[in-house]
């Protein structure tokens, strides 16, 4: 009863902003060092064929970061984008032999923003926690997209759909970049304008930092809720399909298989608070690149790959433990 | 010392700061053997905080926390339990899937070799219950579905056979049938007879002078009575709970000013509205007229507001907002119908914690500065600056989020976010709670502005002097009903007091 009489004293003192900048800048500075490391340590590394490789593998857990941040933000988590990416790639690599690549495109769209429609309204309506909620798609998805193409993997045929994953586009002095960077840059900053120049971001973000206080503000704080699961799984969906575009082959046990996991890193380790309220673009990205750098670091100084994996894991957890701790010193304020 | 005289627990000088505010101020209590004690004050007096210092959830600043007379510091609540205090929530702790015996005995269950002995278990939780006239109940049932008076009784019958010296049952009956109510207090007059000592916390009035024979009342973080229950009638228990209008009769302690307006034009208007918590409640308002709501804690007042900004579900009744013909359904058809809430608890239904205080002005008022599906940045700015010059808020940039600034200009942000969208009514629910005097005064003078601009304004207050200067007509509210309304020589305190303290009617 007594807790409207708390009031926060009114100026924060040095050390909390120290943290706070480190919050919001410590993944470009953490970014920055990763890729000194690497041009120090790592082999080749500093070659444009390399970097060109690392733009191109990151794409995909751009997509999915991207929608997990939006999901983040309303204090929501969606641990169904592997799963969503799964069936995004079963539904195109059926639909694109008959049908022709622009219509399993938006079959493949179609089906990644169904399953975030159905996430949206369990957490929405049924008022099912995030968590649990996704969860239950995170087994089912994959199953049904196991169960779509019977087991099977199933290989493209369809040149345009391929080259979407595999075109390149070439540079002065001999160097080229791929499609898939410029389509993640460019939609990355695409995102990053609409989230501030329209109401959508702050409804997001007001959505997430008091639900109550943004209901009684006339927001359709629900229907926010579904959105940014729609946008998960549409994202999800790209990223489903760039994978399948890549490799040329659908294989739903493998697809986007633990990319739930990577994509919550990413946000986290950008420093996002998992409080909600909080929704940025440009370190979310960040974010991402630092996860795949780090396993690229790993591989490339020819550390075993379960090795690896149990180091970028380690990596990771220790990242997000300290952006956490982070976070938190500075929400205490 | 004499033993029969040494206090269950006692609380000596006993204060706790905020960052911001002293919310118990020095403050002395003690509960004998066998005593039921009233703990009474408004919302924000500073009774939870008391009653969590006591319980081990806050560490006092100053003063001690005697038990039996032997000074304690508890560092938390289990500490507190274990030295016979325990706390009754209106959310009961216990574990809802297992059952009532074994909640009664968690943690400490009769034991053959390393098993749990489930027939003393039962054995002894049916004894137990049986003390204390609970026979009904069966210690195999689940909790969880349990009816909560049954499960508060449970709480009870556990803290009780933990040994607690001290039960502090906190709002208890709020969502308990009258005859449930009943069973409740003859638990505690058996806890009573069994020596020990009850605090009592209720917004019932009725109920207290049934259960205690001694009061504490608390208002604004000190002690406003201490002694017999008895000596106090309902009003004088009232009046120190709110605090009697100072500075005599000519003398103004507010910001408001004098409203002149003769039969202005009706822009709210509510007529036997009903909802879960409202009963048949009428309301008029006109342009450039401010009117009051009183009443005590629980009296309806915030939910009559949530009815008429389309919060709270009207199950019957009508009314009209502006030119509308009727109420809203939902807080985005009131604003767009031109009225605008200033809700009771800044904290979880205002601000948005972390976001800035450019958009925690905007909020509300956004779909009106959007140019082609962007949003107008310079128009926000100009919007945005413009209340924070009207209103006085004192900031270091904009981009400050809105959990730096002090209680006061955080009231005075959310006051510019109803602002924003141009209300034609604003209804404001304790618009000045928990914030400083110097916020206070000029959010007050503001107020009287924008209704001297022609805008219907509500006051919901708990402090006299709001109603009594601020308003020109006083609606009082008790047991979810309008009651009646007071304006002109009939605005007075005696007349508040007596309304709205006046003997509930029993349904």
């Amino acid at each position: 009863m007594e807790a409207q009489r708390v009031d926060r004293p009114t100026a924060a003192p040095a050390p909390r902003q120290v943290s706070e900048l480190l919050r919001r800048h410590g993944i470009f500075v953490g970014l920055g060092c990763l890729v000194v490391l690497n041009v120090i340590i790592t082999p080749h590394f500093w070659a444009w064929t390399t970097l060109r490789l690392q733009l191109q593998q990151v794409t995909p857990l751009v997509f999915t970061s991207l929608g997990m941040a939006f999901v983040v933000a309303t204090k929501g988590i969606d641990i169904s984008v592997g799963a969503v990416m799964a069936v995004a790639s079963v539904v195109a690599a059926l639909a694109i032999g008959p049908l022709g690549w622009p219509v399993a495109v938006l079959l493949a769209l179609g089906s990644a923003a169904a399953c975030g429609l159905l996430n949206g309204s369990l957490v929405a309506f049924l008022r099912i926690q995030p968590i649990v909620a996704t969860l239950g798609f995170l087994v089912a998805g994959r199953g049904l997209a196991s169960v779509i193409v019977d087991g099977k993997s199933k290989s493209l045929y369809d040149d345009t759909f391929i080259s979407f994953g595999r075109r390149y586009f070439e540079l002065p002095f001999g160097a080229s970049v791929p499609l898939a960077a410029v389509v993640w840059v460019a939609l990355s900053l695409a995102i990053w304008w609409l989230v501030r120049s329209t109401r959508f971001g702050f409804l997001v973000r007001a959505a997430g930092a008091n639900p109550v206080a943004a209901g009684l503000s006339g927001q359709r704080v629900r229907r926010t809720t579904v959105s940014v699961y729609v946008i998960s799984g549409v994202l999800a969906g790209i990223a489903g399909m760039y994978v399948t575009a890549l490799a040329a082959n659908s294989d739903a046990t493998q697809v986007g298989l633990l990319m739930e996991l990577d994509a919550i890193a990413a946000v986290v380790v950008g420093g996002t608070t998992l409080q909600g309220g909080e929704l940025s673009v440009p370190r979310t990205v960040a974010g991402a690149n630092f996860v795949l750098l780090t396993e690229t670091t790993l591989l490339r100084n020819n550390v075993d790959t379960a090795l690896t994996q149990l180091i970028s894991g380690l990596i990771i957890l220790a990242a997000v433990f300290v952006a956490a701790r982070i976070s938190r010193r500075s929400e205490r304020m | 010392m004499d033993g029969a005289l040494t206090p269950s627990v006692e609380v000596l000088g006993v204060s706790k700061r905020f960052p911001g505010v002293l919310a118990v101020d020095d403050v002395g209590m003690a509960l004998c053997p066998g005593e039921a004690r009233a703990l009474a004050g408004q919302n924000g007096s500073g009774k939870s905080t008391l009653i969590k210092i006591v319980a081990g959830v806050y560490r006092p600043d100053a003063g001690t926390v005697r038990v039996s007379g032997v000074p304690v510091d508890f560092r938390s609540p289990p500490e507190a339990v274990a030295a016979g205090i325990s706390t009754i929530h209106q959310e009961v702790n216990l574990i809802p899937f297992r059952s009532v015996a074994e909640n009664l005995f968690l943690a400490r269950e009769p034991k053959r070799g390393p098993f749990i002995d489930q027939r003393r278990l039962v054995r002894d939780s049916e004894e137990i219950l049986a003390n204390y006239g609970l026979e009904s109940v069966d210690p195999d049932a689940e909790v969880g579905r349990l009816s909560i008076a049954v499960r508060q009784m449970v709480a009870i019958v556990r803290a009780v056979s933990q040994d607690a010296r001290l039960v502090i049952m906190d709002e208890p009956t709020s969502s308990l049938e009258v005859a449930e109510v009943d069973r409740l207090f003859g638990i505690i007059g058996r806890l009573l007879a069994d020596q020990r000592a009850v605090l009592f916390v209720s917004h019932r009035l009725e109920e207290l002078y049934e259960v205690c024979e001694t009061a504490t009342v608390l208002r604004d973080g000190r002690v406003a009575y201490d002694g017999p229950l008895g000596d106090l009638d309902r009003e004088d228990l009232v009046v120190a709970m709110i605090g009697r209008r100072q500075g005599g009769s000519g003398r103004r302690s507010t910001g408001f000013r004098p409203i002149a307006v003769e039969d202005p034009p009706t822009v709210l208007e509510a007529d036997s509205v009903s909802s879960v918590a409202v009963h048949e409640a009428s309301l008029r308002v006109g342009a450039g007229e401010i009117v009051g709501l009183a009443g005590l804690l629980g009296a309806g007042r915030t939910e009559l507001a949530e009815i008429l900004f389309g919060v709270a579900r009207r199950t019957g009744g009508q009314g009209s907002v502006g030119d509308s013909g009727r109420l809203p359904d939902s807080p985005g058809e009131a604003l767009a119908n031109g009225m605008a809430l200033v809700p009771e608890d800044r904290r979880s239904q205002g601000i948005f914690p972390g976001q800035s205080v450019r958009e925690n002005i905007v909020a509300a008022a956004l779909p009106s500065l959007i140019r082609r599906g962007l949003i107008d940045h310079s128009a926000v700015e100009a919007a945005v600056q413009r209340l924070v010059e009207m209103l006085d808020i004192r900031l270091a940039s904009l981009d400050q989020p809105i959990e730096q600034l002090s209680g006061g200009n955080q009231q005075k942000v959310i006051l510019a976010r109803s602002l924003l969208c141009s209300p034609r009514v604003l209804i404001t629910d304790e618009p000045t709670r928990g914030i400083d005097v110097g916020a206070k005064f000029e959010i007050q003078s503001r107020l009287s502005d924008l209704a001297a601009t022609g805008m219907a304004i509500v006051i919901i207050s708990s402090e006299l002097e709001e109603v009594l200067e601020g308003t020109r007509r006083t609606v009082v509210m008790r047991d979810g009903r309008t009651v009646a309304t007071l304006s002109g020589e009939d605005l007075r305190e005696d007349n508040l007091v007596a309304l709205m303290s006046a003997g509930a009617e029993v349904d």
